[in-house]
């Protein structure tokens, strides 16, 4: 018998099953509902065959997220980001365990309409349990799992395993999974993001989410993507709130670029950069250079 | 009415069994522990059969005499009980 607590000695696909169960055992005992959204646990109609997983996902009850960050982080997890950096659409945050790994803390997704609450309750209602790591680990039902990870290759622009992902849990799924899948579809008011991820996005080229999908889905330069989130936002108060922040330097991203909190210094030479890479952007937009 | 004790996985224990080899952890803080084969194999049988029967079990899925097993399984076992991997139980029924 070995005694091996260094994540890096372990295969990887073993430790993230462990982390799996880890993360569903905490939660079951602390009595926070959450849901695991990829991984090792999907329907083989949604995942397909060998796809591997580097970290466990979840989505936590909104109302819950608070108490369950209090906990991840007091059994070792530490936050390497927060939602408001952790991506423009501002729905995840990433923690790290030295046994573990990466966990993944959703607490929306991105694309779904609905109060994020009445989302969760739809996925919650249907859950079924899968055992990862030898723990019941509750995961939506198999549309559900189809839906999140069509919604999550919309925002992946370019990566070959998102195309993957539509064609083998969209694409290539029996015609009763993608009844399911478009009910959910209209259910959780997803229409415009599931375009962008099925390739029908310029259907909905009036909608003022319509740029921001553009932009997760087929790429775009920062001005691109905050002029986008702009856009995006119903209320004046809340595109004003995008449009201040926009020159700001995102601390945790630039603190994972260099691998260590930046000095005041590191950030100030951010902050100056980000004004000379926007002129460059306007410039070469100017040029009809993409 | 039987006395029969029996081992099985705390509640709280993740296990992956792959290519011969167990993954163990106390969940959820870990650590990860390993068992190679013949550790896999010992606890294999002793979440299969009655407490009292483990090193006889072991002993023939090796060919051996239960005397040539009995240190090295009991090692194994309480090692994982205090690790608290393992427990033992009462009868089963």
């Amino acid at each position: 018998m070995t005694n091996l607590d260094a994540a890096g000695s372990i295969p990887p696909s073993i430790r993230v099953e462990l982390a799996h169960a880890a993360v569903c055992n905490l939660a079951r005992r602390a009595g926070v509902d959450l849901l695991v959204v990829k991984g090792p646990g999907m329907d083989p109609l949604v995942g397909f065959k060998g796809r591997a997983s580097a970290d466990v996902d979840v989505l936590v009850r909104p109302d819950e997220v608070g108490r369950f960050l209090d906990l991840v982080k007091a059994h070792g997890w530490w936050a390497r980001d927060r939602f408001e950096t952790g991506s423009p659409f501002g729905h995840s945050m990433t923690l790290f365990h030295p046994t573990w790994g990466d966990l993944d803390v959703h607490r929306l997704i991105p694309g779904i309409g609905v109060d994020p609450s009445v989302a969760f309750d739809v996925f919650w209602a249907s859950r079924i349990d899968v055992t990862l790591g030898g723990q019941p680990c509750p995961h939506p039902q198999p549309a559900a799992q189809a839906l999140v990870l069509v919604l999550h290759a919309a925002r992946s622009e370019g990566s070959p395993r998102a195309g993957q992902d539509v064609v083998h849990a969209w694409t290539d799924a029996p015609s009763e999974q993608q009844a399911a899948i478009l009910a959910l579809v209209d259910r959780l008011d997803a229409h415009v993001a599931w375009a962008a991820g099925t390739g029908d996005l310029e259907a909905f080229r009036g909608d003022s989410s319509y740029r921001l999908w553009a932009v997760a889905s087929r790429g775009g330069g920062r001005l691109e993507e905050w002029r986008a989130r702009v856009e995006a936002e119903r209320s004046w108060r809340a595109k004003a709130m995008i449009a201040l922040r926009a020159p700001l330097v995102n601390t945790d991203h630039l603190a994972m670029l260099l691998g260590h909190r930046p000095t005041r210094t590191e950030v100030l030479v951010e902050f100056v950069d980000r004004f000379r890479r926007g002129a460059v952007e306007m410039a070469r937009r100017g040029k009809g250079r993409p | 009415m039987t006395h029969q004790q029996h081992w099985e996985l705390a509640h709280d224990t993740g296990i992956v069994e792959r290519n011969g080899l167990t993954y163990l952890a106390a969940l959820p803080d870990g650590p990860i522990v390993v068992l190679d084969a013949v550790a896999s194999v010992v606890l294999q049988v002793a979440l299969d059969v009655s407490a009292d029967d483990v090193t006889s079990e072991v002993a023939a899925a090796y060919g051996k005499a239960p005397a040539e097993v009995d240190a090295a399984v009991s090692e194994c076992l309480s090692g994982l009980e205090r690790a608290r991997l393992l427990r033992r139980v009462g009868a089963r029924g």
